[in-house]
């Protein structure tokens, strides 16, 4: 059916430097690296604890942890403000609690909280109730890591603090977990303590264990139920 | 869109205007190489885009044939192609590094890729050409087999936890791919004949793996389609009597 091909020296010329071409090409594979850094990264200064009696919505309260930095962005000298760190709870009660995150060497002072609420599948919030009789949440100094002020290290032994904490926000990883910018505190009989509250930036590896990750902000409470 | 559209068009009107006239055709075999241009999000560089490729302007080299029934001007085209598109460029890690340093809020991201946009492609489909004895025009539209070699593989490290590193695999995935275009066939001689072709070929969207994404957050990147326009000059070698 079909004759003999004879190949012509041009075209036996023109196959073979378009095969060299492709065998070129197909063994140029060299590699690349880049490194992008963070064009702008904000600071966190303050942490606010807004408490509602769920019961009583008139029941409102905020209690404020601050460290404010100096201009080169370090913690200033004299240590984070506590004074305003304080909450008084009824026993048995629930209240509705809702974390706000600011950084206050902007102006106007600029909403952290919001930021974290965009990026939620990365951050967690987590609570620790102190002294307790549970697990630890969050695990305890180690070294010369001290709690935030105005918790001491270590906490002093006694009876536990009768707080209740559940995360009640989600985020949108493919199995939600939570975040912890709202929150509901349950309060057992009087008892007093303290409240640690820290930031955690998981990215890639949030799971809804404390251990991934790095911290972003930690804070501490005192909590008097009465 | 417009430009396949318009392809097809000429597709089916060309061989119904050239019917009446044609010296008969002979069945030919053929090589021919030239350009392969990405086109569409396969070579767009919009990293906020999850199915831009970064493809580029690459090679192509491609075995056709045809068996025209009855020296008609209606014959059975074949060709077995391969290209290449290149591969990731410092410019392009600069683009998805800086959205992933954005996404996940890390200080850096470090990107790492390798490998280049290569595949093969089977495709068989009706073919028709038309003209006198020196020079030919040639439509055609063929189906068949997409089979990429590879894709370029990313690494992203991000800062915050060197040992958490995610990667976007490499793709050998098959997947159906289809051509249509035009070629020009001029005679050197009996046998031989020189042959311009334009093709645009695509194929269904390729399967990207991802390893080690644990968090809904950034540039995921699962489907790729792939569409390139090419443009070669060969040789085709006559066939038969």
């Amino acid at each position: 059916m079909f004759s003999t091909l004879r190949i012509a020296p041009q075209a036996r010329f023109f196959a073979g430097a378009a095969l060299l071409a492709t065998l070129g090409l197909a063994s140029c594979n060299k590699d690349e690296e880049v490194v992008s850094p963070s064009v702008e990264n904000e600071a966190v200064t303050t942490m606010t604890l807004t408490v509602t009696n769920a019961a009583t919505p008139t029941d409102t309260q905020t209690a404020t942890w601050e460290q404010l930095l100096d201009a080169q962005g370090n913690p200033v000298a004299s240590g984070p403000n506590v004074s305003q760190a304080n909450l008084t709870l009824k026993p048995n009660t629930t209240y509705n609690v809702t974390v706000g995150l600011f950084d206050k060497t902007q102006t106007p002072t600029f909403d952290v909280g919001a930021e974290i609420r965009e990026r939620a599948n990365i951050h967690s919030f987590f609570f620790q109730p102190l002294p307790t009789t549970q697990p630890l949440v969050i695990p305890a100094p180690t070294g010369s890591d001290t709690y935030p002020l105005p918790i001491p290290t270590p906490v002093p032994a006694g009876n536990p603090l009768n707080l209740t904490v559940d995360r009640t926000d989600r985020d949108s990883n493919t199995t939600p977990l939570p975040l912890g910018i709202t929150n509901t505190f349950v309060t057992g009989a009087a008892s007093t303590g303290y409240l640690q509250v820290v930031l955690r930036h998981q990215p890639n590896s949030k799971d809804g264990t404390y251990t991934p990750g790095s911290t972003d902000f930690d804070a501490g409470f005192t909590v008097k139920i009465q | 869109m417009k430009f396949n559209v318009a392809i097809l068009a000429a597709a089916l009107a060309l061989p119904v205007a050239g019917w009446a006239q044609s010296s008969p055709n002979k069945s030919y075999i053929g090589i021919n190489a030239g350009a392969s241009f990405a086109t569409g999000n396969f070579r767009h560089t919009d990293a906020e885009n999850t199915e831009s490729g970064f493809a580029k302007t690459g090679f192509h080299v491609a075995l056709d044939g045809a068996h025209f029934f009855k020296g008609g001007i209606v014959g059975l085209a074949g060709q077995v192609a391969f290209s290449d598109n290149g591969r990731l460029l410092a410019d392009d890690l600069t683009k998805l590094g800086e959205g992933y340093t954005e996404a996940f809020d890390v200080d850096a991201t470090t990107l790492r890729a390798t490998g280049r946009y290569r595949r093969l492609t089977a495709l068989v489909g009706p073919t028709f050409m038309f003209g006198g004895d020196k020079l030919k025009f040639e439509v055609r539209g063929l189906a068949g087999i997409n089979q990429m070699l590879g894709t370029p593989q990313l690494t992203v490290q991000l800062e915050d936890d060197p040992t958490n590193t995610f990667t976007q695999k490499s793709s050998h995935s098959t997947t159906f791919g289809y051509s249509a275009g035009i070629g020009l066939h001029y005679a050197l001689s009996e046998k031989l004949g020189l042959v311009a072709r334009s093709d645009f070929m695509g194929s269904s969207p390729i399967t990207i793996k991802n390893e080690n994404r644990n968090n809904t957050v950034g540039r995921l990147s699962e489907k790729q389609p792939v569409t390139a326009f090419t443009a070669t000059l060969g040789l085709a070698f006559t066939l038969g009597q």
